[in-house]
C-alpha cells in the first residue's frame, strides 16, 4: 500500500470530498482554501475569488475567446486558489429544453456524467453534455445539453494554464434549477398551481412557465446579450402573453449587472414581476452549493 | 428546504479514487486512540518504573541499614549475653561463698557438752565454691554425734555428699564434703 494512501487515511483526507468530488457541495470541499469560479461566456469570462473564508472577492472581467483569457490571467488565478481549483459556469452553446418521461432513477446525476444513454434514451447524442431537473410532481424534466468539444476546450485551456476544473457546469441551469426547487419547496406557484420563472445570467435567458402544476412551455437562448434588452424581451414575451391574470412571476439574474436587472424588472413589474435573486446570486449558487 | 446540490459535467477523471465511507473513519479513529492510549501507558508506565527504581533503591538503603543494625544488635546482644553468663557464673559464685561460721556454729551447738571439738576444717572448693569439704574430730564422741552434726548441717540447706568416718582412739574423724542446696 502506497505510504500516500496510509497517510490519507491517518489524517482523515481520505474520508473528506475530494476538490472534484460532483456529490459535495462546492462549500464543503473548499473549507478553509481558496478557488475561483468564473463565468464563461462566448466572447468575454468573469470571475471571482473565494477567499478561505468563503467570502466573495472584486468581480474581475475580460473579454476574448477563452483559451486567451486564461492564458493571460493564468498566475493571477493561480495566485488565488489552493491547488489551482476553479468552478466553472459555461454560459455559450447550451440549450435548455422541456422533456417527459426521462428515466428518474437515483443515481440519475451520476449516470448523466458517466452513461448518458442510460437516463436519455433516444434522446441523447454523443457531442453533448447534459443535466437534468425533474418536476417534483409530474413526469416533465428539463435537459440542459450542452456541446462536449466546448467543455473539452474550456478543460484542455484550463489545464494548459496550471488551473484544475473542479466543476463545470452551466450558471443559467443551476440558477433555474435552485429557484425551481425554491418555488415547489416553498409553494409559491398561486392556487392553480402556476408560475412563470425567469433566468438571466449574463445575457442567456431561460424561460419556464407552468399551468396547472403543470411545466407547460419553456424558452431559452443562449449569447443574447446584456445590451440587447428587446431580444431578450421577445424570447419571454410569448409566454407572458399566455399568462393567466394573477399568475405569478419570478425573476432571478446573477447579479453581476444592475442596470440590466433594473431594466428587466421594469418591463416584468407590467405582469407583477418579483426579483427572487439574492446578492451575487450565480457565485453563490456555484460557489456554494 | 432541500439543500441545492449543483450539477457537474466535468470530464470524469481516472486517477483518483472516491473517498472512503464514514464508518471507515473507526479505523484511524481506533489508530490514533490506540497511539494516545500506548503514549499514556508509556508515559505512566516510565514514571511508575522510576518511581519503582527509587523505592527500591530507597528500601535497598534501608534494608543495608536495618541489617547493619541487626548485626550491631547481635554484637550487643553477644556482649551482653556473655556478659550475663558471666554474671550468672559470678552470681553463682557469689551464691557458692556463702559464710562458713553458721556451719561451725551449728555443729558446736548440736554437740553434747562432754563432746569436745579437737580439730575442724573447712575447706572451699576453688573451682566449684559451693562444695567445701569438712573435717571434724570429735574427742569423746561417738556415731550419735556424727548423726545430729548432719542433721544440723542438713538444716542449713547442705547436704553431705562422700561421708567417711573414722575412729582413732578416743578421737573420731568426720570428712564429707558439703554441698549446698539451692531448693
Amino acid at each position: 500500500m502506497p505510504l500516500d494512501d496510509i497517510k490519507s487515511v491517518l489524517s482523515f483526507a481520505a474520508f473528506k470530498p475530494t476538490p472534484d468530488d460532483a456529490e459535495t457541495s462546492w462549500g464543503e470541499r473548499f473549507t478553509g482554501r481558496r478557488s475561483v469560479l468564473m463565468n464563461v461566456n462566448r466572447s468575454s469570462t468573469t470571475w471571482r475569488a473565494l477567499n478561505k473564508k468563503g467570502r466573495l472577492q472584486e468581480l474581475g472581467t475580460q473579454d476574448g475567446e477563452f483559451a486567451e483569457v486564461a492564458t493571460a490571467r493564468a498566475e493571477e488565478w493561480q495566485s488565488t486558489t489552493d491547488g489551482g481549483w476553479v468552478a466553472v459556469s459555461l454560459n455559450n452553446r447550451f440549450i435548455i429544453s422541456l422533456e417527459t418521461n426521462l428515466s428518474r432513477r437515483d443515481n440519475f446525476n451520476e449516470m448523466l456524467r458517466v452513461n448518458p444513454k442510460v437516463v436519455l434514451g433516444s434522446k441523447y447524442d454523443r457531442g453533448k453534455r447534459y443535466a437534468l431537473f425533474h418536476h417534483p410532481d409530474s413526469s416533465a424534466s428539463i435537459l440542459m445539453a450542452i456541446d462536449d468539444s466546448f467543455v473539452k476546450n474550456v478543460e484542455d485551456s484550463l489545464r494548459a494554464s496550471g488551473l484544475k476544473a473542479g466543476r463545470i457546469c452551466c450558471g443559467l441551469f443551476a440558477l433555474m434549477e435552485e429557484k425551481l426547487r425554491m418555488i415547489h419547496e416553498k409553494n409559491m406557484a398561486d392556487a392553480n398551481g402556476n408560475y412563470l420563472l425567469i433566468a438571466c445570467v449574463e445575457g442567456s435567458v431561460a424561460a419556464i412557465v407552468q399551468q396547472a402544476k403543470q411545466w407547460k412551455d419553456m424558452r431559452c437562448r443562449c449569447g443574447v446579450g446584456t445590451d440587447n434588452m428587446e431580444a431578450t424581451f421577445q424570447i419571454i414575451a410569448p409566454l407572458v402573453t399566455k399568462l393567466t391574470p394573477g399568475t405569478p412571476v419570478y425573476f432571478v439574474h446573477d447579479g453581476n449587472d444592475a442596470n440590466y436587472a433594473r431594466q428587466m424588472m421594469e418591463e416584468l413589474e407590467k405582469v407583477g414581476g418579483k426579483d427572487i435573486s439574492t446578492e451575487d446570486q450565480l457565485w453563490k449558487t456555484i460557489g456554494q452549493s | 428546504m432541500s439543500k441545492y446540490l449543483c450539477h457537474d459535467f466535468k470530464s470524469p477523471r481516472s486517477d483518483t479514487s472516491p473517498r472512503l465511507p464514514s464508518t471507515f473513519m473507526a479505523v484511524p479513529i481506533m489508530f490514533l486512540i490506540s497511539l494516545v492510549a500506548g503514549g499514556y501507558f508509556n508515559v505512566t508506565s516510565y514514571l511508575d518504573y522510576r518511581t519503582a527504581s527509587i523505592n527500591r533503591d530507597n528500601w535497598k538503603q534501608e534494608q543495608a541499614s536495618l541489617v547493619a543494625e541487626k548485626e550491631k544488635t547481635e554484637a550487643e546482644k553477644g556482649v551482653a549475653l556473655k556478659q550475663k553468663t558471666k554474671a550468672e557464673k559470678l552470681a553463682q559464685w557469689v551464691e557458692g561463698t556463702r559464710a562458713l561460721q553458721p556451719i561451725s556454729v551449728s555443729i558446736a551447738r548440736c554437740l553434747n557438752p562432754e563432746v569436745t571439738v579437737g580439730e575442724m576444717s573447712l575447706e572451699r572448693s576453688l573451682e566449684i565454691p559451693s562444695q567445701i569439704i569438712m573435717t571434724v574430730r570429735l574427742n569423746n564422741g561417738n556415731i550419735d554425734e556424727i548423726g545430729r552434726i548432719q542433721q544440723s548441717i542438713g538444716s542449713l540447706n547442705y547436704r553431705a555428699y562422700n561421708s567417711q568416718q573414722s575412729k582413732a582412739g578416743e578421737a573420731l574423724e568426720y570428712r564429707t564434703m558439703l554441698v549446698w542446696q539451692q531448693m
